[in-house]
């Protein structure tokens, strides 16, 4: 039953592996042309590789953030061009009726049917990550501007998380396909779906996948790293907190109307006797102004728990899947 | 081997004709006893008839004693006809004398065979 | 006599409209079973719903004793089932649709398989969207008997088929049946397709089942009498159909007609011309024999 999978998603597994080609060779294009501009910009005693900028860099780095987008994409295509169609397909041909009066239960042909697509996406998204992880480590700091790998866009497309994406999307995609039939095109809500989890993830979920690591700004408006955060960390925001034990007056203002306040500079000079600025005046208030970040460290731990919870989903969603199709009646 | 061929329209019942037709090829001595008769598969392919129809038909023949069935073989002709005719030789002459008056008083042999199957119907209403 | 297929009170609803009500018949194992009736009658509805693909909405339908669970493997193992739509995996070769058909089923009979089909002059090595819409519902067909199933559900297995293709869909059926002694039920809107196969007849018209009886005593059971019209007066729940020509007058009665006067004629109908007389009238009353009067077995009836 494997290959009549393959057979029918020919064309489909072909232009994804001509897309991961592709992939591949910009990503090596790009690899010289960064090593070329490092050369040249290191003549100028500029060192793209800590993030400085010079000119014969830019388009380097350019080229390198168009082809960090598209690898980033490579999970959403899985999803829409592998996923989507695996069971809606069946639907659209009637071929259903074929399959689920064979001597095989409906669970069985859902599970056997996504395997065959699962496993071969698993394999294929780990060699290639291997791929991008030689190449974003070594270029990806100089488009990032001197960030690291834990920052948001490397993170998206480097390490363990992006095979567990995939795998996610190919099954979400699965899915819509089998459930979203009647009013929407099931294609047009995957895209949905997909840009959703992609969206959600990083922006909300992913910071606090790991312990954050909170640093202080002084009154004066320094923010000094601990050693920890040396090396290009994640910053993730940044906020207040409340200085422990101190004494709120009753004419106390509520917090947004303090941080409003304190933005305005017309009141910073009345707090110049305790330091600089806004985080003088937040301080006047109780208020302690705060970065958050994650630090390089963390990576791994960030990657494995993100990948984790990525599989997580896929387990109940082929869970519904199969939930799904055995409650299907004609 | 015997061909069926199926009338639908004559109003005969599928499985009796399959009978009739066998009874006939034993009396034509088409079928000597021994021949195996086609099997329900082989009659499938030869005619559009439904298989329990042929079934019935060969237990009928079992029944009459004129075929035998060989587990694993196949239906077999047990008897002709003919030996009956020869096993009882003035029954038949007889008969055949009793024809000849009927034919003579003018009936058609179509008749002639109504007589005997009324005949032969009232007997088994008596029995 | 055991049972194929029983529905009790079976009926399926489709928002408002009902496709099945009030279904109750039997199939006697090993006959072949013919239901017939207009389209919309709801014959499609039956077979679903003997074959798992739908869900009743109430009543129940049982195989071979057991409920119909679409998603026991051992109700998938012995229930074939071919769609109306005939579907097939159109981009696979034939041999390779057959070898599909061998992975997903336990007991396959692939000698057989194939042997239909090339006796049909259908060529295992060509992709099935090459093949004519005859050619390809044999195919559908000959996929759905590989599986030596006891029972199989065939919905219109000969609609739009030219007659040579309908003549091989045929062959391959009785020589399934014949070898392997399987319980069939198909559908249809042409009678004297199932009358040379079927030795049972299911009417269904308007969602209901008129009839659901072994076809020899259906045959046996009703009779058309020719008379004047005036000399003899009928029960009229008897009388399935009648036409008046001038003074004479010709009836369709089910069961026993009665003592009837000298100038009365009575003669053998054929399927066709009780399942017309019934479809025309809705109201007649049902003929469902009980099993043990209409028992298949049963050598010379009345």
């Amino acid at each position: 039953m494997t290959w009549i999978t393959w057979r029918r998603y020919r064309v489909r597994i072909i232009s994804l592996g001509l897309y991961v080609v592709a992939l591949i060779v910009f990503m090596v294009l790009t690899q010289h042309a960064f090593q070329n501009a490092a050369v040249v910009c290191s003549r100028l005693h500029v060192d793209i590789n800590q993030g400085d900028y010079c000119n014969a860099a830019s388009l380097a780095k350019s080229h390198g953030s168009l082809v960090e987008t598209a690898i980033a994409l490579l999970p959403f295509f899985i999803g829409l061009v592998l996923g989507t169609p695996l069971v809606a397909n069946e639907f659209e041909r009637k071929t259903n009726r074929l399959a689920w009066s064979q001597g095989v239960t409906r669970t069985r042909w859902l599970v056997r049917t996504w395997l065959t697509l699962a496993i071969p996406t698993v394999v294929v998204m780990s060699l290639f990550a291997l791929i991008v992880q030689w190449w974003a480590t070594h270029i990806v700091t100089s488009i990032s501007s001197g960030g690291g790998l834990i920052e948001p866009a490397q993170m998206r497309i480097s390490g363990v998380a992006p095979i567990a994406l995939a795998l996610l999307l190919l099954t979400l995609g699965m899915l819509i396909g089998i459930i979203v039939r009647r009013f929407f095109s099931p294609y047009a809500t995957s895209v949905v779906a997909f840009f959703v989890v992609m969206g959600v993830m990083p922006t909300l979920v992913l910071s606090s996948l790991a312990a954050k690591i909170v640093v202080p700004t002084s009154p004066y408006g320094i923010t000094k790293l601990p050693n920890a955060l040396r090396s290009r960390p994640w910053f993730i925001s940044s906020g207040y907190r409340r200085i422990p034990g101190f004494h709120v007056g009753t004419h106390a203002r509520s917090v947004s109307a303090v941080i409003q306040y304190c933005s305005n500079t017309a009141n910073w000079m009345k707090y110049n006797n305790i330091g600089k600025g806004y985080p003088a005046c937040m301080l006047a208030h109780g208020l302690q102004v705060i970065s958050i970040y994650q630090p390089a460290s963390h990576y791994w731990i960030l990657q494995w728990r993100e990948a984790g919870l990525y599989v997580a989903a896929t387990g109940v969603l082929l869970s519904l899947s199969i939930w799904s199709i055995r409650r299907w009646s004609a | 081997m015997i061909e069926f061929r199926l009338d639908r329209h004559s109003g005969v019942p599928a499985y009796r004709q399959i009978i009739d037709q066998v009874r006939h090829a034993i009396h034509l001595g088409i079928l000597q006893p021994g021949d195996q008769l086609p099997t329900v598969r082989e009659v499938v392919r030869q005619i559009t008839i439904n298989p329990n129809t042929v079934h019935r038909a060969y237990r009928e023949l079992e029944l009459q004693g004129l075929t035998e069935g060989r587990t694993g073989s196949g239906t077999f002709i047990r008897q002709s006809l003919s030996e009956v005719s020869k096993q009882q030789p003035k029954l038949l002459s007889q008969l055949e004398l009793w024809i000849k008056r009927a034919r003579d008083a003018g009936l058609e042999i179509e008749a002639v065979e109504a007589l005997i199957a009324e005949a032969m119907q009232s007997m088994k209403e008596e029995e | 006599m055991t049972v194929a297929l029983e529905t009790v009170g079976l009926g399926r609803r489709y928002l408002i409209n009902w496709g099945l009500r009030n279904c109750s018949l039997k199939v006697p194992e090993g006959s072949i079973a013919g239901l017939v009736g207009p389209n919309g009658a709801g014959k499609s509805t039956l077979i679903r719903l003997a074959a798992g693909m739908s869900k009743p909405s109430e009543g129940t339908v049982s195989v071979f004793g057991e409920r119909v669970d679409p998603n026991s493997a051992a109700f998938l193992a012995r229930v074939g089932y071919l769609d109306q739509l005939r579907p097939l995996y159109k981009h696979l070769r034939v041999e390779e649709m057959l070898a599909w058909g061998e992975r997903l089923n336990t007991s396959w009979d692939m000698v057989s398989a194939t042997r239909w089909l090339v006796d049909l002059e259908i060529p295992l090595d060509w992709k099935i969207s090459l093949l004519s819409t005859g050619q390809q519902a044999q195919v559908a067909l000959a996929v759905c008997m590989g599986k030596s199933s006891d029972l199989l559900l065939l919905d219109e297995p000969m609609a739009s088929l030219d007659p040579l293709a309908r003549q091989g869909v045929t062959q391959m059926l009785l020589d399934s049946v014949a070898e392997k002694g399987t319980t069939v039920l198909l559908s249809s809107h042409i009678v004297s397709e199932l009358e040379p196969i079927c030795d049972y007849l299911i009417i269904l018209s308007k969602s209901r089942v008129q009839v659901s009886a072994p076809t020899e005593y259906l045959l046996a059971n009703h009779h058309v009498l020719v008379g004047p019209h005036e000399s003899q007066s009928f029960d009229p729940v008897n009388v399935i159909s009648s036409k008046i020509a001038g003074r004479q007058a010709t009836l369709l009665v089910q069961g026993d007609p009665g003592t009837l006067g000298p100038d009365w004629q009575v003669l053998s109908p054929d399927l066709q011309e009780i399942v017309l007389a019934y479809l025309a009238k809705p109201s007649a009353e049902q003929f469902v024999p009980s099993v043990e009067m209409s028992d298949l077995n049963q050598g010379e009836l009345s």
